[in-house]
């Protein structure tokens, strides 16, 4: 766009209309967090409800120092995130590479097609104390059943786009001489570039379930952990806490997956 | 005589599907010489494609020779541009098939793109561009790998008719400039008419070849929208529109 040092008065005008705008929304949104924290506090002191069940802000950013103080918070913390990291990684990558095995051969994904279709019903929670037999209650056992949970989704979801690819735009490129692996990789791979992308935010969601489940199952560590013990000592004050830190991490997570998006797709609109 | 740049023998194609057999070529023989432009029209879904594919490769006959003399280029009816590469990196994507040496086929793309009027646009990315500008594009995409024989099919019906009328200007141009041979399957008669020397006439599936125009002008040389103006366009309309039957259909 040519850089007009004047803008007529209407320009103005919008661009002042769309910041306020901005500006009124983003604050709403800050309002509704303070009025919901600042309303839960005030009401667990007036004994509106019982801080003993619901526990309260107040105590709850305790239950943070002193867990900083001991170190304890970010062994949990570290714990669960890197778990999901590895299994959000092994289950995209994995699924990534079968998805590229079942396009390249048809008969393959024909033969695959019933068997995704039930392990995608299947749900993988139920596999939790097989896996917990097979390879100890530890880390392994969780990151598989992070894995499993995202793995089949992706397989589905990245051959599906791989599929739709217009097949004009194929033949272009076999018009042009090029064989399988050519159009894998000038064709099919970019193209799905959008499609990946929307299934790693899905990936990222599912890692975090199945690291939770899986630390519900067996853990000596982690937030999900943190909130089974919470649950059983009868300590809501460490239950809630965990609960808030895994959706501040489970978000910065997410964010990151877009930001990378939108680096990768800026040949889009 | 001028040298043959396409022959085709009495081609014939089956294609065999779950459901059956379906015949979509019985006999179809073409012989295209060199600066020509040869239109190939007939109702839709009558195997016009199907013998692109076969001239390019694509697909193998059943029956008959295919003889091109040297390399094919391939034009289809949307531009299928690239949208994750820009129209310079679009342009190049033959030339990086076939391994070619990139700075060279760079050099000569630009140029082509500068000559036709996208040299502002080489960084740009399709969805920038206009209909009219992706399809002179995706032209140019096809150029860069230097074929002797350029295969159109129905290269302009995705686009609205204003852009296409001058689309068809520029695409003629550069054919001519360039010194293409050019096949153009097409279900556009006016469009064959203004843009032909020669129009090959098909029959319903499966395809027949009915009858082969040769398209004299009153004044040759001219464009395909100034050909339209020509005091023969009305009666070679009517003829292959006869020819065709197209009425048949709405009974």
């Amino acid at each position: 766009m040519p850089k007009s040092t004047e803008i007529s008065r209407q320009r103005r005008q919008y661009l002042r209309q769309q910041k306020v705008r901005r500006v009124s929304i983003f604050s709403t949104q800050i309002a509704v967090l303070l009025i919901f924290f600042g309303l839960w506090e005030v009401a667990a002191n007036l004994d509106w409800i019982d801080a003993f069940v619901t526990s309260q802000p107040s105590r709850m950013w305790q239950t943070v120092l002193n867990m900083h103080s001991t170190g304890e918070l970010y062994l949990h913390v570290w714990t669960t995130v890197w778990e999901t990291i590895v299994g959000f990684t092994t289950g995209t990558i994995g699924g990534l590479a079968i998805a590229i095995m079942l396009w390249w051969s048809p008969f393959l994904s024909r033969v695959a097609d019933p068997y995704l279709v039930v392990l995608n019903a299947l749900p993988k929670v139920a596999l939790g104390p097989i896996l917990i037999v097979w390879l100890g209650n530890g880390q392994p056992a969780i990151i598989v059943m992070a894995l499993l949970i995202s793995i089949i989704v992706t397989i589905i979801s990245m051959l599906q786009g791989f599929l739709s690819v217009d097949e004009d735009k194929i033949r272009l490129t076999q018009a042009f001489g090029a064989g399988k692996m050519t159009i894998l990789t000038k064709v099919i791979l970019p193209a799905s570039l959008p499609n990946m992308i929307s299934a790693l935010k899905v990936n990222v969601g599912l890692s975090w379930v199945g690291v939770i489940m899986g630390e519900f199952l067996v853990s000596q560590a982690g937030l999900g952990h943190l909130i089974v013990y919470g649950g059983q000592v009868f300590q809501l004050d460490i239950v809630m806490t965990s609960v808030i830190i895994l959706a501040l991490c489970a978000a910065v997570m997410y964010v990151a997956v877009a930001y990378a998006e939108s680096k990768l797709l800026r040949w889009r609109l | 005589m001028r040298k043959c740049k396409v022959s085709l023998q009495d081609i014939a194609m089956t294609f065999q599907t779950p459901d059956g057999e379906t015949q979509a070529i019985t006999s179809f023989s073409l012989d295209v010489y060199e600066g020509e432009f040869v239109s190939i029209v007939g109702p839709s879904g009558c195997g016009k494609s199907t013998i692109l594919n076969i001239l390019s490769g694509l697909l193998q006959p059943t029956r008959g020779s295919v003889e091109v003399q040297g390399k094919v280029g391939y034009m289809f009816q949307k531009d299928h541009l690239f949208e994750w590469r820009t129209i310079l990196r679009n342009c190049l994507i033959g030339p990086e098939i076939q391994k070619q040496d990139l700075k060279a086929a760079r050099a000569y793309v630009e140029q082509l793109l500068r000559k036709y009027g996208l040299g502002d646009f080489l960084h740009h990315y399709p969805h920038q561009l206009s209909g009219g500008m992706r399809q002179r594009a995706a032209l140019i995409r096809t150029l860069a790998v230097s074929p002797d024989v350029l295969l159109l099919d129905e290269p302009f019906s995705a686009l609205d008719y204003q852009t296409r009328l001058t689309v068809v200007d520029e695409v003629w141009n550069i054919l001519r400039q360039e010194k293409m041979t050019a096949l153009i399957v097409t279900h556009d008669i006016a469009e064959a008419i203004s843009l032909s020397d020669r129009i090959c006439v098909l029959s319903r599936r499966p395809a027949l070849v009915k009858n082969i125009y040769s398209i004299e002008r009153t004044i040759p040389g001219q464009t395909p929208l100034q050909n339209r103006k020509d005091e023969h366009f009305r009666i070679y309309f009517d003829q292959i529109w006869k020819e065709l039957d197209i009425h048949a259909e709405v009974y």
